[in-house]
């Protein structure tokens, strides 16, 4: 269910209804209505006034009507050719220029109603012009007390609309509207359930407020019409009323007489402030009876005093058959969104803006960081160039380049260059590097592929030198025997004079995971003058192998007498050496 | 949507812009990555280049030691045999090469040249046998001397100290890896 609200604001009064529900079915939920006090800022003073009113209420966003004073308008009734509504939008102001010379026709507003149409022929318009600055006086108002109208009219088609939805109007009758405001009266004359006519009466119920001392240039004041009240008694004030009544008789009776109406007026409803004399007796014969059969009038709602207020509701509901639309041009409502688009136009531009140099500060970098632009050629939009360019290199493409000329020899300079005899492929691929060709690697994947390059080399040289070998070598026999020879000729004289008559060394398999030994074989004389002296040299040879780490074991041999007492002999010594335990040379 | 059936030049101007703003933002950030790793590509560029200089010296070396490589790669074991035997300070002279192969293991093959003078009774210095068998190893990575037998080159009873000639015979090793089915 939908939420509306409607807002008449009058010369020195308001009224606030808000209903709740569709246009067919709907309540009223809130209906107030006010006094507007003098005050320096009309505006001000009218917010505020409405504001205090609809404290602590919550009022719908955009669901709000706005019915002013019709007062403030003039009517003009027009006749044009055609029946288009967006024609006839186009050409209004032009041609009821005329017919307003009061008012510059720039600085009004003019809706029309159809009162009658021949398709395509012809149309009768009722055109009214409402001063633009008293009718943003009234806007402006309610913006401040927070309840923004979407939709302008005058109080005489939302009277139309209350009435017709009181089921006031019919088709076979003519009725006319009266709504009897502070300072205005407005009347709408309705036959067979069709706008007739409109007018205002610039005289109006309210004479209770004293004059203000000077000539005001309120907004809210219609100065044109108003007549300023001297301050009054309660007596005078009711003799005065009494007077309004009377000529409001006279002027609704001029205008039963002057109505055209098919069908016969039927009665004259009264609505808005309540003027005792205006509905004693007819006028012209035409019953005057109250407005009522509008939903929430009761007796304290002084005979619909709120008509207006309600129509305006009603309207934003959906409801009314008669659509003022006093909001165009400059007055035009704008929601939120839209009082934000042109800042948001700018900023989201803003934004692109600054993303595009950022875009183009970060692509410079990544030329300046990478591979930077190695083309001689100018752009297409360096045009006033000719000729070759320099390449600007970015700092990895310089990198890549010293590391080449490192590396690489150089015949024009004569330098030899790390590498004497570079591979094809390294040779290669440094043109395709450097000229940029490897498209799949950036700059420094391109450095790591030289490097990997390298390697690649450098693994196949060393297999090729056996530096590295799936396999392992065997044990060296030569340098099983060398260690054995090593220990005797570092014993020097604690091993005496020795000879050795057979050298036999051969490197065997180790069995069930063990290492690959040496197996070394010697056949030594040990001379000395005394066997036990030679005994003795043999002994500490023993001992010395079988102290180190890579004898894995020593077989003693029995030892012979030397014929001559010359010393000692034993064949076939066999040390087990582990050369993989021996000391590694450094460097 | 109300914002679209209301088109207006400020909306077009809003949705195109942020729409161009989310495809400029989206390139925004890649470059962004892209060149905050480049930054950091620059950062370690002095570390990958001086590897580099030092891969390129280690290769030259490496180039250098291959070059004096006597067995390179598939070279002919038997005349790098014969080379060292008739090379400086060794005077071997000529020799006999005995090859033959064994599978010491599952995937792995001994090439054997067992080496004896080509004189049966040719005798050499201490030094020159010594130079001979030092020369084999040194001068490849690839080989073993895995044999050696020497003796004086008359024979001796013990105690008698004969002359500083002598006789040999050596059996030098390569081992491989093959290709096992």
């Amino acid at each position: 269910m939908a939420k509306s609200c409607g807002i008449h604001i009058g010369q020195r009064r308001f009224e606030v209804v808000v209903l709740d529900g569709s246009a067919k079915k709907h309540k009223v939920v809130f209906q107030q209505s006010g006094d507007i006090p003098l005050g320096e800022d009309p505006i001000t003073s009218t917010a505020l006034a409405i504001k205090e009113a609809t404290k602590g209420k919550k009022f719908p966003g955009e669901n709000i009507g706005l019915a002013v004073d019709s007062g403030l308008a003039a009517y003009r009734t027009l006749s044009l050719p055609f029946d288009d509504h967006s024609k006839i939008e186009d050409v209004i102001k032009f041609e009821v220029e005329s017919q307003l010379p009061q008012w510059d026709i720039d600085d009004v507003i003019v809706d029309f109603l159809t009162l009658n149409s021949t398709p395509g022929v012809e149309s009768n318009l009722l055109v009214t012009a409402v001063p633009k600055d008293r009718l943003e006086a009234r806007i402006r108002a309610c913006e401040r007390a927070g309840l923004e109208p979407y939709e302008a009219e005058l109080d005489t088609t939302a009277l139309f609309n209350a009435a017709q939805q009181a089921g006031i109007l019919s088709d076979d009758g003519a009725q006319v509207l009266v709504h009897v405001g502070d300072a205005s009266t407005s009347v709408v004359v309705v036959d067979g359930g069709q706008l007739n006519a409109m007018r205002a009466i610039h005289t109006g119920a309210g004479v209770t407020a004293p004059a203000p001392a000077e000539p005001s240039d309120d907004l809210l004041d219609d100065d044109e019409h108003e007549e300023r009240e001297p301050a009054m008694n309660p007596a005078a004030i009711e003799q005065r009323r009494q007077e309004i009544a009377r000529r409001l008789r006279r002027e609704l009776g001029r205008t039963i007489s002057a109505a055209s109406t098919q069908n016969p007026i039927e009665a004259v409803y009264v609505t808005g402030l309540q003027l005792s004399g205006l509905m004693d007796e007819p006028i012209q014969e035409v019953p005057v009876r109250p407005f009522e059969g509008l939903p929430g009038a009761d007796a304290a709602d002084e005979g619909g005093a709120c008509a207006v207020a309600y129509g305006a509701a009603l309207r934003r509901l959906g409801g009314g058959v008669l659509k003022g639309t006093l909001r165009r041009e400059e007055l035009r409502y704008s929601g939120k969104f839209e009082r934000l688009e042109l800042p948001l136009a700018v900023l989201s531009l803003l934004l692109l803006t600054i993303l595009g140099v950022q875009l183009l500060i970060t692509k410079r970098e990544i030329g300046w960081r990478g591979e930077g632009s190695l083309s001689t050629e100018w752009p297409w939009y360096v045009f006033w160039e000719k000729g070759e360019r320099a390449p600007r290199k970015g700092d990895l493409q310089i990198w890549l380049e010293a590391s080449n000329a490192f590396m690489f020899p150089n015949p024009d300079d004569e330098y030899p260059g790390r590498l004497s005899a570079p591979s094809d492929e390294l040779v290669a691929y440094r043109k395709r590097a450097e000229a940029g060709l490897d498209e799949d690697r950036t700059k420094m994947e391109e450095l790591l592929n030289i490097r990997r390059l390298l390697a690649i080399d450098i693994d196949r040289l060393k297999r090729e030198l056996g530096q590295i070998s799936e396999v392992e070598q065997p044990q060296s026999a030569l340098e099983g025997l060398t260690l054995v020879l090593e220990v005797i000729d570092g014993l020097g004289e604690q091993v005496g004079r020795f000879g050795l008559r057979g050298m036999t060394a051969n490197t065997s398999q180790g069995r069930s995971g063990q290492n690959d030994y040496v197996l070394v074989k010697l056949d030594v004389d040990f001379f000395a003058n005394d066997d036990v002296v030679a005994t003795r040299h043999y002994n500490d040879l023993a001992n010395a192998l079988e102290a180190e780490r890579w004898c894995q074991d020593f077989e003693r041999k029995p030892t012979k007498p030397i014929e001559g007492g010359q010393g000692i002999y034993a064949d076939g010594i066999t040390i087990q050496v582990d050369v993989s335990k021996a000391p590694k040379e450094e460097g | 949507m109300k914002f679209l059936s209301d088109l207006n030049f400020p909306r077009v101007v809003i949705l195109g812009s942020l729409l161009a703003s989310a495809v400029t933002g989206y390139f925004v950030y890649v470059n962004k990555a892209r060149l905050t790793q480049l930054k950091q590509d620059v950062k370690n560029a002095p570390g990958v280049v001086r590897d580099i200089q030092m891969a390129a010296l280690e290769l030259e070396g490496l180039r250098e030691a291959a070059s004096r490589e006597g067995l390179k790669g598939e070279g002919d074991p038997e005349f790098y045999i014969r080379t060292i035997a008739q090379a400086e300070n060794v005077d071997i002279g000529q020799v006999e090469v005995f090859p033959s192969t064994s599978v010491p293991a599952r995937g792995v093959e001994d090439r054997r040249y067992k080496v004896k003078p080509a004189e049966k009774t040719s005798y050499f210095r201490r030094g020159s046998i010594a130079n001979f068998l030092y020369k084999l190893e040194a001068d490849s990575r690839r080989v073993r001397v895995t044999h050696v037998k020497i003796e004086p080159h008359e024979k001796l009873k013990p105690g008698q100290i004969g002359k500083d000639f002598w006789k040999f015979e050596a059996e030098i090793t390569s081992r491989q890896a093959v290709a096992t089915n």
